[in-house]
């Protein structure tokens, strides 16, 4: 059965969804709000509004995937938690797969014989 | 602009945020908008960037989007299908209104689909009501623990809100009534003011059932049942749901069986003249049905995730 940090990952199906910049953006170092927002503009070229990414900062920390570092401050740096670097590793791996299929079947025109990755919920994997 | 008035605007942001939220996040969301308009006003993007994002915090907050608040608590879910079955009644209450004597003013040989339409809507109320008594008294005993171990303070003010509005209500529909008995109506209905008190009563009628919404998804959040009871509150849920499916369904086929056969009944008017069946209370009632199916379906949903969430 699929882990639920596995299912957590798998939600975020484009590289360009705010939890995954995050996570990606904290994987270099730890870092406050205004930094994590101008490294993301500078490695992904997306623009991350405050509301927007402190809604993406809540819900991870919900998950236990990022933590503040020290106390409570007004530029407090978060940094990525054991499980917020295992579940960036499975959203990169799923995103490596589809990247690899496409450039195959580019490259090919069909598809290639793969291991089903996707099974439905409850089932055996 | 003065670091004090800036400040302030950046707080007045903030407050689409709920309590709980800003405490937490606050400060470093006001640093953050600090950084990013390097000290000048919020440009107005950003400004609704910050309300939608707030809003979106405070359904969240509330439970009703995003994922169960708790995977084993109960979930806002069948409290949102309980409130908007309060709705349904509403609209209800205002169709069994307009389709009082409907049988005496159409022909006798169109009876048959209005018929059974308008009994299916009575036999659904009937099961949704009973559906909704089984739930709340399986959920009852959850509450009295909830109150009896100090969740009294947290509802409080919710609560009499909703009292307040529910007394303001009731005497607001006492003096309509009996401005009603006064009221002589014309052919072409009652006065304006009386028509514009009626609304205004409507609109309390509404808040009072958004209060006692919010009440509902406060206990919610809080209290907590075993496995069969929550079993038992969700089915409850979708009883109720599917039943207002069928009504709005029925309803609509009554609607759409009188506007053929006798469209002067819909419209008020003498029988055999020519009216439209649309007539705005009705469109309205069947708007309120739609919207309210829409919620409980929607409550439904999310009761079903929280209970797949919980690995039931």
């Amino acid at each position: 059965m699929r882990s639920k940090l596995a299912d957590v990952a798998t939600t975020w199906t484009r590289p360009n969804d705010p939890p995954v910049l995050i996570l990606t953006s904290l994987a270099a170092g730890n870092k406050h709000g205004y930094a994590l927002a101008q490294d993301i503009e500078g490695f992904a070229g997306v623009v991350l509004g405050p509301g927007t990414l402190y809604g993406a900062i809540t819900r991870l920390e919900e998950r236990g995937l990022i933590e503040p570092v020290g106390a409570s401050g007004r530029r407090r740096p978060y940094r990525l938690t054991a499980a917020g670097r295992a579940s960036l590793a499975e959203a990169l791996e799923d995103m490596r797969r589809v990247t690899d299929e496409g450039t195959a079947r580019l490259r090919t025109g069909r598809a290639r014989t793969v291991e089903p990755r996707w099974r439905p919920a409850g089932g055996a994997v | 602009m003065s670091d004090a008035h800036r400040n302030d605007e950046v707080h007045r942001l903030l407050r689409w945020y709920p309590k709980g939220w800003r405490e937490r996040y606050g400060d470093e969301l006001a640093a953050l908008v600090e950084d990013t308009t390097g000290g000048g006003p919020p440009p107005p993007a950003l400004r609704r960037s910050l309300a939608w994002s707030g809003f979106g915090e405070r359904l969240r907050s509330a439970g009703l989007v995003g994922e169960p608040v708790s995977p084993t608590g109960m979930g806002v879910g069948p409290w949102l299908v309980g409130c908007a079955w309060a709705a349904f009644v509403f609209a209800g209450l205002v169709f069994a209104k307009l389709a009082e004597h409907w049988d005496a003013a159409t022909p006798t040989g169109s009876h048959t689909v209005p018929m059974v339409s308008f009994d299916a809507v009575e036999a659904l109320a009937v099961l949704s009501a009973l559906a909704i008594v089984v739930g709340v008294v399986a959920a009852l005993p959850a509450l009295v623990r909830l109150l009896a171990a100090g969740g009294w303070p947290a509802l409080r003010t919710r609560v009499f809100v909703a009292i307040g509005l529910t007394v303001t209500t009731g005497l607001a529909v006492t003096g309509l009534a009996l401005w009603a008995h006064r009221v002589s109506v014309h052919a072409d209905g009652a006065p304006g003011g009386y028509q514009l008190v009626a609304m205004g009563v409507a609109l309390l009628f509404a808040a009072t059932l958004a209060g006692w919404s919010v009440v509902g998804v406060a206990v919610a959040r809080r209290i907590e049942l075993s496995p069969p009871l929550r079993r038992l509150v969700i089915s409850c849920a979708g009883v109720v749901t599917l039943a207002m499916v069928g009504m709005t369904a029925a309803a609509a086929t009554w609607w759409g069986a009188l506007s053929k056969s006798a469209p002067w009944f819909l419209a008020g008017g003498r029988p055999g003249t020519a009216a439209s069946p649309f007539d705005p209370t009705m469109v309205g009632t069947a708007v309120l049905m739609a919207v309210a199916t829409l919620v409980a379906v929607y409550g439904t949903v999310q009761a079903a995730r929280g209970w797949r969430a919980a690995g039931r």
